[in-house]
C-alpha cells in the first residue's frame, strides 16, 4: 500500500512541475497575500486619518482647539474649508472622513456663558476611518471643554490634584483582550490569511483531480495506485497537503511567535487548528469533485462556495446577529469552526472543555469524502461524465 | 457612400460576432452558472447575510462589586443603550468562563469604591474587558460604554456644582462651556450592510465578468489545437478589433441588464442606500463595464484552459475588496499599493458607486473616477488588441 502511495506521489510531483499553475496556486498566491496584507496594514490601525476644519471664528479658542487636534495621533488636518458646503463636498470626494465646524462668535459666546455648540461631522460610509475620526473628535471635544473648565478652576484656586477627578469623575479603562493595541492588522490577518489558505486548498484539490478526469488520465492514476481509490487520492493529495501544511505552520510561527500576535492560550492550539483546517479543506474539495465529477461544474460550485467563507465565519459581522437561516448556513464552512477555536481556545484559553464541539465540527468535514468515494471511483474508471 | 458601405459592413459583421458569442455563452452551462445565475444569486445572498444591519443588545457581563443603588443605576444606564444588554455575573471567574463559552462578549467591572469615590471627589475607574475578535462587537460595546460614561460625568459635575450653590444655568455653563454635537453624515444609521454591501455589489460584477470571460476564452483556446482565440483565422489585422468589439458587446448587453439589477434594483429591495438616479448609475456603469470587459479580454492571454482563470484569480476578489479602499482607508495605503489599485476598474467602480449612491453626491463629484474608468476602457481596449494579436499570431 505504501508503495502504491509513493508511486502516485512521485507521479504527482512530475505533474506539479509540468505547469506553472500548480506552483502558482500553492505557494505564490499565499506568499503574495501575506506580503500584501502585512505591507498594507503595517501601521496596525490607520494613522492620521485626514479630517477638515471649518473655522468661522478664528479666535484664540478655535486656534487652540486646532492645535489640540494637530497633537492627536489618530487624525491629521488635511485642509481648511471656508464653508460647511465645501467641507461636505470634500467628504463626498473622499478627501476627508470628518470635519469640525467652529461657529462664528465661538469665543465671545463661550466667555459670555452662552454655551455655543461645536458641531462635528463624520462619515460611516467608510466605517473604519469614520469611526477613528469620531473617536479623535470626541477626545478633542472633551479636552477642549476640560481646558476651559480647568482654567476656571485654577483661577478659583482648586488644587491641581483635585482638578482631574472633578473633570472626569468616572473613567473607563478599556482592556482589549489579546489585542491591546486594538490593531486592525492583528484582528484581520489572523483570520483572512487562513481563509485564503482554505480557499486555495479547496479550489486546488478540485482542480488537480478534475483536470485528470478531464484529460482522461485517471485510469493511469488508479493503475499506479494498485486499483485503490484510497491510495490514489492519498498519494495524489499528499504533496499538496505537505506544502499547504508547511505554509500554514509557518504562518502560525510567524504570526504568533515572530510577530507576537498575543494569545492567552497555548500556541500549539493554533498549529493543531490550522492542521485541521488544511485537512478539512482538502476534504471539502474532494467532496465537491466527487459530487460533480466534471471539472468545470465542480470548480464553479467550489469557487462560489469557498469565497463565501470569509463573510460567513463571523469575523466582522457576528454570526449570532444574522438572520436564523444564515446562522445555520455558517456552520458548513470549516473556517467558521477554525475561527471559533481561535477565539475560544487560543485567545481566551478556554481549554478543550468549551470548544470540543468545534473540534468535532472540523472533524466531521474529514468524513465528507467517504460519501462520494464510490461515485468518484466510478467516474475515474468509466470516464462517463462530460469533459468539456 | 464609401463611409456608409463601410459602416454597414462593420455593423453587420459586429452583429454576427456578437450573436455568435451570445450563442457560446448561452449554450455553456458553466459560463451560465458564473455569468447569469451567480449574477442574480450572489447579491441576494450577500444582502441576506447582513440583513440585520446593526448589532444590538450584545450580551455583556457585569460584575458590580460596589452594589449600591448608585452603581446599579450606572449599570442600568449601560443596559439601556441600544448596543448592550447586561447579564450579571457573580465574580470574575464566572464572567471569564461565560466569555469562553461566548455567552457574553465583554465584561464590565464596577469597583468596590465606586460610590464612595464619587462622593468623596476622587476619580473612579470602571474596567471594561472586550475581545477584538469580532470587530463590530468590539466597536459597539466600547462606544456604548463611552457614551454612558461621558453622560454620567456631565451629570455628576452638574450635581456638584448645584450643591455648591450654582443655579442650573450657571452649573451648565461651568460643566459644559462648549456643547459638542456629533453628527454622522452618510450611512446615518451606522449599519453594516449599508457600508459593506454596496462595495461588494460592484465587485461581484467585476469578478463574475472577469471569471466568465476568462472561462469562455479559455475554452475557445482549448478547443483550438493551436490555442487561438477565435474559431476562424483572422484574415487581416483590422479584424482583431472587430472581434474585441463584437465579443465584448455580447457581455456588455448581458451585464447592462444584470448590472441594472445589481446596482439599481437590489439596493431598493434590501433597503440599502440608493440616492443616485438610474441615469447617473448608467453613466457610471457603462464605462465600468467597458473597462472590466476589455481588461478581462486583455488578461485572457494568461488563461490557456477553461478552468485556470478560476484557480488563478478567485483569491483576488479579497485583494480587490481591500484595494478599493472600502475598509482600509486610501489615505493609509503605502504608495505602491495605491498605484497598484489603479490597475483595476473595480477600484474606481466601487469608489464612484459609493459616492453617488450611498453618499448622494452629485455626479460632478465623481468626475475623477468617471475619467479614470473611460481612460481604462480605452487603454484596455488597446491592450486587448495586442493580446488578441499575440494569441492569434
Amino acid at each position: 500500500m505504501l508503495n502504491c502511495i509513493l508511486n502516485v506521489f512521485l507521479r504527482e510531483k512530475d505533474i506539479m512541475f509540468s505547469r506553472p499553475i500548480y506552483l502558482y496556486g500553492t505557494i505564490l498566491v499565499l506568499a503574495f497575500c501575506a506580503i500584501f496584507f502585512v505591507s498594507l496594514m503595517y501601521q496596525g490601525l490607520p494613522q492620521r486619518v485626514p479630517v477638515g476644519v471649518v473655522d468661522k471664528d478664528n479666535s484664540y479658542l478655535s486656534r487652540n482647539a486646532i492645535k489640540q487636534m494637530e497633537a492627536l495621533q489618530g487624525i491629521e488636518i488635511a485642509h481648511y474649508y471656508g464653508s460647511h458646503q465645501d467641507a461636505r463636498l470634500a467628504m463626498q470626494k473622499g478627501e476627508i472622513y470628518g470635519f469640525i465646524e467652529f461657529p462664528e462668535d465661538l469665543y465671545v459666546n463661550t466667555v459670555n456663558g452662552l454655551r455655543p455648540t461645536v458641531p462635528v461631522y463624520y462619515t460611516e460610509a467608510y466605517m473604519i476611518p469614520g469611526t477613528l475620526a469620531y473617536k479623535s473628535f470626541l477626545q478633542m471635544a472633551n479636552v477642549l471643554n476640560a481646558g476651559v473648565r480647568r482654567t476656571t478652576m485654577r483661577a478659583k484656586g482648586v488644587p491641581e490634584a483635585d482638578i482631574m477627578p472633578q473633570l472626569q469623575p468616572i473613567s473607563i479603562d478599556t482592556h482589549s483582550i489579546c489585542n491591546p493595541w486594538t490593531s486592525y492588522a492583528i484582528y484581520l490577518i489572523s483570520i483572512i490569511w487562513p481563509g485564503i489558505l482554505s480557499l486555495c486548498i479547496i479550489v486546488m484539490t478540485v482542480f488537480t483531480i478534475g483536470f485528470e478526469l478531464k484529460n482522461k488520465t485517471t485510469p493511469d492514476l488508479l493503475e499506479k495506485a494498485g486499483g485503490s481509490i484510497f491510495n490514489a487520492l492519498v498519494g495524489k493529495l499528499l504533496p499538496y497537503f505537505l506544502i499547504y501544511l508547511l505554509l500554514g505552520l509557518s504562518f502560525v510561527v510567524f504570526a504568533y511567535k515572530v510577530f507576537g500576535f498575543p494569545l492567552l492560550g497555548p500556541a500549539w492550539v493554533m498549529a493543531l487548528n490550522i492542521t485541521m483546517l488544511v485537512l478539512a479543506s482538502h476534504a471539502v474539495g474532494l467532496f465537491f469533485i466527487g459530487l460533480f465529477p466534471v471539472l468545470r461544474d465542480a470548480l464553479s460550485a467550489a469557487s462560489l462556495y469557498s469565497i463565501l467563507a470569509l463573510s460567513m465565519c463571523g469575523m466582522t459581522y457576528p454570526v449570532e446577529m444574522m438572520v436564523a437561516p444564515m446562522q445555520g448556513f455558517a456552520q458548513i464552512f470549516p473556517l467558521r469552526q477554525y475561527y471559533l477555536i481561535y477565539v475560544k481556545w487560543a485567545m481566551l484559553d478556554s481549554g478543550i472543555r468549551d470548544c470540543w464541539i468545534n473540534m468535532l465540527g472540523l472533524c466531521i468535514f474529514f468524513f465528507l469524502p467517504f460519501l462520494i468515494l464510490r461515485r468518484l471511483k466510478d467516474a475515474m474508471i468509466n470516464l462517463n461524465y462530460p469533459t468539456k | 457612400m464609401k463611409v456608409l458601405r463601410f459602416l454597414k459592413e462593420f455593423i453587420s459583421e459586429l452583429i454576427a460576432i456578437t450573436r455568435k458569442e451570445l450563442k457560446t455563452i448561452f449554450t455553456d452551462s458553466g459560463v451560465l452558472l458564473i455569468l447569469i445565475i451567480a449574477g442574480f444569486g450572489y447579491p441576494i445572498l450577500y444582502s441576506t447575510v447582513y440583513l440585520n444591519e446593526s448589532v444590538d443588545e450584545i450580551p455583556v457581563g457585569i460584575i458590580d462589586e460596589c452594589g449600591t443603588s448608585y452603581s446599579r443605576s450606572f449599570a442600568s444606564k449601560i443596559d439601556a443603550t441600544r448596543e448592550v444588554a447586561l447579564e450579571s455575573c457573580v465574580n470574575m471567574e464566572d464572567a471569564i468562563n461565560r466569555m469562553k463559552k461566548r455567552e457574553i462578549h465583554g465584561i464590565i467591572v464596577i469597583p468596590k469604591e465606586f460610590s464612595k469615590d464619587i462622593q468623596t471627589g476622587k476619580q473612579t475607574v470602571v474596567s471594561l474587558y472586550v475581545n477584538m475578535a469580532t470587530f463590530f462587537i468590539y466597536k459597539n460595546i466600547a462606544m456604548a460604554c463611552n457614551y454612558v460614561m461621558l453622560n454620567e460625568n456631565k451629570n455628576i459635575s452638574l450635581q456638584r456644582l448645584s450643591a455648591d450653590g450654582l443655579t442650573e444655568q450657571e452649573a451648565l455653563q461651568s460643566a459644559e462651556p462648549l456643547r459638542n454635537k456629533m453628527n454622522i453624515l452618510f450611512n446615518e444609521g451606522n449599519g453594516f450592510a449599508s457600508f459593506f454591501v454596496p462595495g461588494v455589489l460592484v465587485l461581484v460584477i467585476h469578478q463574475l465578468l472577469f471569471l466568465g470571460i476568462g472561462m469562455v476564452s479559455g475554452t475557445r483556446r482549448e478547443e483550438n489545437s493551436n490555442h487561438k482565440l477565435s474559431e476562424e483565422e483572422i484574415p487581416h489585422k483590422k479584424k482583431v478589433q472587430r472581434y474585441i468589439w463584437g465579443q465584448g458587446f455580447a457581455y456588455f448587453l448581458i451585464y447592462l441588464l444584470i448590472g441594472s439589477y445589481i446596482l439599481i434594483l437590489v439596493p431598493r429591495i434590501f433597503g440599502l442606500p440608493h440616492y443616485a438616479s438610474a441615469w447617473d448609475i448608467y453613466r457610471l456603469l457603462v464605462p465600468f463595464l467597458l473597462a472590466v470587459i476589455f481588461f478581462s479580454q486583455t488578461c485572457s492571454v494568461f488563461i490557456r484552459n477553461r478552468e485556470t482563470g478560476m484557480v488563478m484569480f478567485l483569491f483576488f476578489s479579497v485583494i480587490l475588496l481591500f484595494l478599493s479602499g472600502l475598509t482600509w482607508p486610501v489615505s493609509s495605503f503605502p504608495a505602491f499599493w495605491k498605484w497598484f489599485s489603479y490597475i483595476f476598474p473595480g477600484t474606481f467602480g466601487v469608489q464612484g458607486y459609493i459616492k453617488i449612491n450611498c453618499m448622494g453626491s452629485d455626479f460632478s463629484v465623481i468626475r475623477p473616477e468617471f475619467i479614470a474608468l473611460w481612460t481604462q476602457a480605452i487603454f484596455y481596449f488597446i491592450t486587448a488588441c495586442f493580446s488578441y494579436r499575440y494569441i492569434n499570431k
